[in-house]
């Protein structure tokens, strides 16, 4: 409460403060909302570029955080004694930091997730560590928000997220399709070969360029494998790997090429007969 | 009564309760009143109903159908990830140093079907005559997918194929100090009008120059915007569309 005013001087809750110093402390205060509010703008500026959903929280502790370091100048500059305020605050500190350790982390998570953007609204990304998968709806300050392909919400931590290998499925223009087709032995590969190709010229969604590759990769222990390798529009990667897959076994069964079944060979030959004539083989359900 | 016409691109103002007309062989477009101002458009692909659409005109008591050769981008439907048509020359061009050339190449082309009202149109239906491929402009990471097209370099104008191609004229630059091969081009093709003239189809004039970049290499493609004479201009992209693309991931 201001008591008295001598020349010069004021006197506050009983210290006399000299007029002067008032006026200082008060500039310094302006001068500190003033700094505040332009250091603001281009930060927020930049976070709106590069972390669009915590510009405002951030801009907003970068605003408060100088005028916060104006303020303590000013009541410094009256000649009011700080340590115990300043100790006092430490030790709050403290224990307000290990109260909200995992908030801060989230906050800082999130600021450097969106910097790093690995991933934004809309993506279909799944987070190996945390085995969920799903397209992201909201990225806030604390948490990821996700629809998981089930239709279900799932919110992630930040911290887990950002501390975890993230797949993002629609990052990159393109994904390559791949389709493991098995022939029986006795087929002819090349016209397997030639049919499946045709499959693939066939639908326009499959890219030109990067080729599509179809090779025999193994022999497998019941049937030929080929592989079908082929480039496809992100947008494009589930419903060219269905209609594919169908295809190609449609085309197959037309064009009279067999996919085996699993078939086991199981040899008896130690005791109860003699080696080789008291094997058995099993028919394969084609057989 | 049924009235079927050859098609050629450009306005149809439907009159009568039946109206058929057809695209490429196997291709019909069937229009059918219902009742007064009610229409049932409908795609025939042989036998196969490929496409049909309730087309409500009560307002204007009319329907003006207008047929026109589009950017290759809308199909199969619903298709939306290119913008850009990649044109790789069976032939690739060798060209001096400093040196230019004009010469012209066919590209693929969709025919979109559009109601008009107003002096506005709305594509209700669009259709590809041929099989067209898209292709990937450099990495899965960093590229662009586009329509793909290989074709011929011919330096008289070509004859394009009715309904599937359009002849595009390119000027080519080269400002590079050697001689460059030039196996492709690049076309950024979204949202840009072609001309017409019948059932034929043309583009603006691409310029393309081969520069020195800051990293490497690389091509300005830019579609000149222009008139063709003896040739319509379909008006059916009213947004200002980028016309030109850097290709930076070699050519």
């Amino acid at each position: 409460m201001v008591e008295g005013i001598a020349l010069g001087t004021i006197e506050i809750l009983g210290t006399r403060i000299e007029l002067l110093r008032v006026l200082i402390s008060i500039a310094i205060v302006a001068a500190g909302i003033l700094i505040a509010r332009l250091v603001r703008i281009p930060v927020s500026y930049f976070l709106t570029k590069y972390a669009p959903q915590a510009a405002p929280l951030a801009s907003k502790a970068v605003f408060w955080i100088i005028v916060g370091i104006a303020a303590l100048s000013a009541i410094g500059n009256l000649g009011v004694e700080l340590t115990g305020v300043l100790l006092a605050g430490g030790i709050a500190g403290i224990i307000i930091g290990f109260a909200v350790q995992s908030t801060v982390a989230n906050l800082f998570s999130g600021l450097f997730m969106q910097i790093d953007r690995a991933f934004r609204i809309g993506d279909a990304i799944e987070v190996a560590e945390m085995n969920v998968a799903g397209v992201v709806t909201d990225i806030t300050a604390f948490s990821v928000v996700l629809r998981r392909f089930d239709g279900v919400y799932v919110r992630l931590p930040n911290e887990k997220i950002f501390t975890s290998q993230v797949r993002n499925f629609g990052r990159n223009v393109a994904r390559r399709v791949e389709v493991t087709v098995g022939i029986a032995y006795r087929e002819d590969m090349n016209k397997a070969i030639e049919v499946i190709r045709r499959i693939v010229d066939e639908d326009a969604r499959i890219l030109a360029i990067p080729e599509p590759r179809i090779m025999v990769w193994d022999l497998g222990s019941s049937s030929v494998n080929i592989n079908v390798w082929c480039w496809v529009p992100t947008q494009e990667f589930f419903n060219v790997r269905g209609d594919l897959v169908k295809r190609i076994k449609e085309a197959l069964d037309t064009n009279g090429i067999e996919i085996p079944f699993q078939q086991v060979t199981v040899w008896f030959g130690d005791k109860g007969g003699k080696d080789g004539e008291d094997r058995l083989r099993l028919p394969s359900l084609n057989e | 009564m049924l009235r079927e016409e050859s098609l050629a691109y450009g306005e149809y103002v439907i009159e009568g309760d039946e109206w058929r007309s057809r695209v490429a062989d196997r291709m019909m477009l069937s229009i059918k009143r219902v009742e007064h101002g009610k229409y049932v458009y409908e795609r025939y692909e042989g036998e196969k109903r490929a496409a049909s659409r309730f087309i409500d005109t009560s307002v204007s008591n009319e329907l003006h159908l207008c047929i026109y050769p589009v950017a290759p981008v809308h199909t199969p439907q619903p298709a939306n990830y290119a913008r850009h048509l990649l044109l790789k020359f069976k032939d690739p061009l060798v060209m001096d140093t400093k040196s230019a050339l004009e010469c012209y190449i066919k590209m693929p082309v969709e025919v979109g079907i559009f109601e008009k009202y107003d002096n506005r149109v709305t594509m209700i239906d669009v259709l590809a005559t041929k099989l067209m491929k898209y292709a990937l402009y450099g990495m899965p990471d960093n590229g662009v997918v586009c329509r793909y097209r290989e074709s011929t370099v011919y330096f008289k104008m070509p004859k394009a194929e009715p309904f599937a191609e359009a002849v595009a004229h390119v000027r080519l630059h080269n400002y590079l100090d050697r001689i460059v091969t030039v196996n492709m081009l690049v076309i950024p093709i979204e949202g840009i009008d072609l001309y017409y003239s019948g059932s034929e189809a043309m583009l603006d004039t691409v310029n393309a120059v081969i520069r020195q970049g800051v990293r490497n290499e690389v091509v300005d493609v830019k579609v000149e915007e222009g008139s063709e004479s003896g040739w319509s201009k379909t008006h059916v992209n009213p947004a200002v569309v980028t016309r030109s693309y850097t290709m930076e991931l070699g050519f």
